[in-house]
């Protein structure tokens, strides 16, 4: 019966329908006061207070401030430790996975809570005089100071600060520290106790090279600076530390050769990077956006490497260098357009196989930017410059294709960027069978199928091949965008379309100026102690440092450097 | 325009002028008025511009760090500077107007038929308005790069037509005679009329001191270029009509060709003119903007490259025919470049010399 009336009650009764629904509040805040802060982001909660002279109440802060009932890898510990014989309420704090739990037992909670000499009373020790006068003695002991005591003798670790407010206990214990808090003590103790997982030095993926260097950055600030330290190998290196992001405090190294860079070039760098309000920044590329002279622009105007000894060549010419925490990729400024063009390998090659390579690179620059351009404003307006066999062979071509050559070629144009977006996409053993479907069976399809013509496919694949041969990512990404550009112009106005592009190129080029210095130094303005060409002289003779930048030291080589070969 | 220049940049700004001269008809207008003895008239007249640049340089160098404009306020007062201004923006005006039209009218019938003349005028003013947002420093940088282009796409056209030479064209030596070559042929001089960017380079120059180096060198550059455009006219081309409608270095760079392969390279030529014509354009009109707003003392000249540049595409429309722009451009360029540049500012410039040596003799 039961049974029954449910089924008319579902049969013929109405229910809604229950439906799992999810919306973001579109403004969370009830007192949302996002607006009133004109100038500058809305302040996180206050860190900045002093810690008290109560463990229990310092307990109770810490752990409503990094919700430890929630938290799962926030590690308190309360012990008591011996100091001169009495027992004093702590505890420290870690966060587990950030620290090296060998380094906590032995160095820190032994000699904190075992009894040993150190931590066990001697009487003797702190009496100063004494004196005895009517049978009674007199003892002057020293004033006892339990900070200085742990700190002086209870924790034998080699990096060890007293702090005083919350705001430098969490900075720290976020980076891998662990902080001592002891009762009645209004300080905590930091210690260096780091130790996570990272990435081993490896070869540079992206900038490889033949007979340099196989080191490369990794995401390690520590790690970086070490192997920038050991190549420059100076005592003038300086590397000062600052943090950008009012949440992540990301640590960024700002690393020069103090009397070599010029200190206007080191001023400029550290006041933009110190005057970010942002709340994050999770890597270099973030914020070379951030500081860049002209952030619209798509040319790239720093040099962000990660090799060890491109970033230590560029800080001997006086140049300044930025690694960012958690970033394999540093950045250098400023960047010049010809530094886009150059390549690792070339210093360390003979200067003429160099300049050969430096020559190809050129060319293909000019074919990647112009060559679709070009041949869309001499096939529409200028067939004149085509000899006339090959004008018959290009015409016979396209006799069965039904499109007009604008669309042939941005067909084949996007397709390229496809076959190169999908190749970096997908896993790297699936990235050659995409260039070869791509590559391949997709252009002789379309051949065949009369959709394109096979001088097309010819013109594109050089394109292609020569983009390829840009040392630099972005400079590439760069001349990807100007070349629709171009094919527009030169489909429009021929080779006055193409003039009208390449001037205003060349314009915002000569406008563009990358921390001071030209972006076209050394060749725009005219510099005559030039040390910058774009074809490189022999090493022995690059004897001066580039002129735009303005260095405290200018020459780098003596007139005659191989001074073995001078005749005495 | 309170950006320093080198001396490179200063060169090149008086020779982009003498360039877009040559690209436009005046190796033509001199073969015109001295036949075959133009080689002769040119070597003579560089002399005598050189002459005349010794005698500015010597002028310049008593008043450091001023233009034409100081000086002539020196001499008349604010009223003589902004007569002198108002005569120069004229000046800057019209020749470049009819330099434009009469470049655009060559592209229309060469490559564009179906395009109207103005639209062609249009990109040309609207390319030398985005340089005039982006700056005089940047102008001036854009023709470092261009300029060398230019004077290659020159030496490329003498040295590939040589063997189309025909020496006898040389002669008769002294063309139509002594007088039109050396009495006549003295105004000829026009040719030079780019030292008018001497007048207001001073100011800008990083070192003053190398005004004197400037000014030479960049005299004799224009004049070896010059000298080879119109000898490849010359010794190329048998005989160029007045009322030719094309330009006249696209004649000889016409009959450039390598081997059998690459037999019409002349669109090459011109995608580099058309640069040369952007950075002479964008040049002229940014010393509009600088004169106008030195003598009206403004304190903002850039929103004024709009009202400059639409009263330039204004007078680019006003000729009617081929004629008519191949006179505007040569004769009213030789006339105008005459009176203007060689004749009032030297005056003034001999005038303030004298003001400068009584007020010395004075103490």
């Amino acid at each position: 019966m039961e049974k029954f009336k449910n089924f008319v009650k579902q049969l013929f009764s109405y229910t809604s329908k229950k439906k799992y629904e999810f919306d973001l509040n579109e403004s969370p805040l009830e007192n949302n006061n996002e607006d009133n802060f004109q100038n500058g982001l809305p302040p996180l909660e206050d860190t900045n207070e002093s810690i008290f002279n109560s463990l229990h109440v310092n307990l109770e802060y810490v752990k409503s401030k990094y919700n430890f009932l929630i938290n799962s890898d926030i590690k308190i510990r309360e012990f008591h430790l011996t100091a001169r014989n009495k027992q004093y309420s702590a505890f420290l704090l870690y966060i587990d996975g950030l620290v090296d739990s060998n380094s906590i037992n032995h160095f820190i909670l032994d000699p904190l809570m075992l009894k040993n000499k150190a931590n066990t009373f001697d009487n003797a020790e702190d009496v100063v005089s004494t004196a005895i006068s009517n049978n009674i003695s007199v003892k002057r002991v020293k004033k006892f100071d339990l900070t200085d005591y742990i700190y002086n003798t209870l924790i034998p670790q080699n990096d060890v600060k007293k702090v005083e407010n919350f705001e430098d206990v969490f900075n720290d214990i976020n980076t891998g520290s662990c902080a001592l808090f002891i009762d009645t003590l209004n300080i905590a103790f930091l210690s260096e106790v780091k130790k996570y997982d990272k990435r081993g030095i490896s070869a540079s993926q992206n900038e490889t090279v033949i007979r340099g260097s196989q080191e490369s950055f990794i995401e390690n600030l520590r790690t970086n600076t070490s192997l920038i330290r050991r190549l420059v190998n100076n005592e003038n290196l300086v590397i000062e530390s600052t943090s950008v992001g009012t949440i992540t405090k990301t640590k960024c190294a700002i690393c020069y050769i103090n009397n070599l860079t010029n200190q206007d070039l080191v001023a400029e760098v550290k006041y933009r990077i110190n005057n970010l309000s942002i709340d994050y920044l999770i890597s270099s590329g973030q914020l070379e956006q951030l500081i860049i002279d002209n952030p619209t622009s798509s040319l790239p105007q720093l040099i962000a490497t990660e090799r060890p000894d491109k970033a230590a060549h560029y800080l001997l010419e006086g140049r300044v260098l930025v690694i960012v925490n958690g970033s394999p990729y540093s950045l250098v400024m400023p960047g010049t357009f010809f530094d886009f063009m150059s390549s690792t390998e070339d210093s360390n090659l003979n200067y003429k196989f160099s300049n050969l390579l430096k020559f190809i690179r050129l060319l293909g620059l000019i074919i990647s930017l112009l060559l679709p351009g070009l041949y869309m404003a001499v096939t529409n307006f200028h067939q004149e410059l085509i000899p006339t066999e090959l004008l018959f062979s290009i015409v016979a071509s396209r006799n069965n294709v039904p499109f007009p050559i604008l669309f042939e070629l941005l067909l084949m144009e996007l397709s390229l960027e496809l076959v190169r977006e999908a190749g970096i996409r997908v896993p790297f053993p699936l990235g050659q069978t995409i260039s070869i479907i791509g590559g391949l069976i997709l252009s002789d399809a379309a051949v065949s199928a009369n959709i394109v013509s096979p001088i097309l496919i010819i013109i594109v694949a050089i394109t292609g091949l020569s983009s390829f041969a840009l040392p630099d990512f972005s400079l590439s990404f760069h001349v990807r965008i100007s070349r629709f550009i171009y094919i527009f112009l030169g489909y429009l106005g021929g080779f006055l379309g193409i003039a009208v592009g390449l001037f205003i190129h060349v314009a915002v080029l000569c406008n563009l100026q990358s921390f001071g210095i030209s972006y076209l130094a050394p060749y725009v303005p005219v510099s005559r102690k030039r040390g910058n060409e774009y074809f490189i002289k022999p090493f022995w003779k690059k004897e001066k440092r580039i002129d735009a930048l303005n260095t405290q030291r200018v020459r780098k080589e003596e007139d005659i450097s191989i001074k073995w070969k001078q005749e005495f | 325009m309170n950006n320093k220049i080198g001396d490179f940049e200063a060169i090149s700004l008086i020779v982009i002028v003498t360039v877009a001269h040559i690209l436009s008809n005046l190796p033509q207008t001199l073969l015109h008025s001295t036949n075959s003895s133009t080689v002769l008239n040119i070597i003579y007249i560089s002399l005598l511009v050189l002459g005349i640049v010794y005698i500015i340089y010597k002028i310049f160098k008593k008043f450091p760090n001023q233009d034409i404009l100081d000086i002539s306020e020196y001499v008349g007062g604010n009223a003589l500077k902004i007569t002198l201004g108002v005569a120069f923006i004229l000046y800057f005006i019209t020749i470049a107007s009819f330099l434009l039209r009469n470049f655009s009218e060559s592209l229309k019938i060469i490559y564009f038929p179906n395009t109207h003349f103005s639209a062609i005028i249009l990109i040309f003013v609207l390319v030398a308005v985005i340089l005039n947002k982006f700056g005089f420093k940047t102008i001036i940088r854009c023709n470092l790069i261009i300029i060398p282009l230019a004077l290659i796409s020159l030496l490329v056209i003498f040295f590939s037509t040589v063997d189309e030479f025909t020496i006898q064209r040389f002669f008769p030596i002294l063309g139509f005679g002594f007088n039109e070559t050396f009495v006549l042929g003295a105004t000829n001089i026009f040719a030079f009329a780019g030292i008018v960017i001497l007048y207001f380079i001073m100011p800008v120059l990083n070192n003053p001191n190398s005004y004197k180096k400037v000014s030479l060198v960049s005299i004799l550059i224009s004049s070896l270029y010059l000298l080879l455009s119109v000898i490849s006219l010359l010794l190329v081309i048998p005989m160029i009509s007045s009322a030719e409608s094309t330009l006249s270095v696209y004649l000889a760079a016409r009959e450039v060709q390598f081997g059998d392969f690459v037999q019409r390279v002349d669109a090459i030529f011109f995608l580099i003119w058309i640069l040369s014509i952007f950075s002479y354009f964008s040049i002229i009109l940014s010393y509009i903007l600088y004169i106008f707003k030195k003598i009206f003392k403004t304190q903002h000249s850039k929103p004024l490259v709009y009202c400059f540049s639409a009263i330039i595409f204004t007078v680019c429309l006003m000729p009617k025919n081929i004629v008519q722009i191949n006179t505007m451009s040569n004769i009213l360029y030789k006339y105008l470049s005459l009176t203007l540049v060689f004749g009032i500012s030297i005056f003034i410039l001999i005038l303030a010399n004298f003001k400068k040596k009584k007020e010395n003799s004075n103490g």
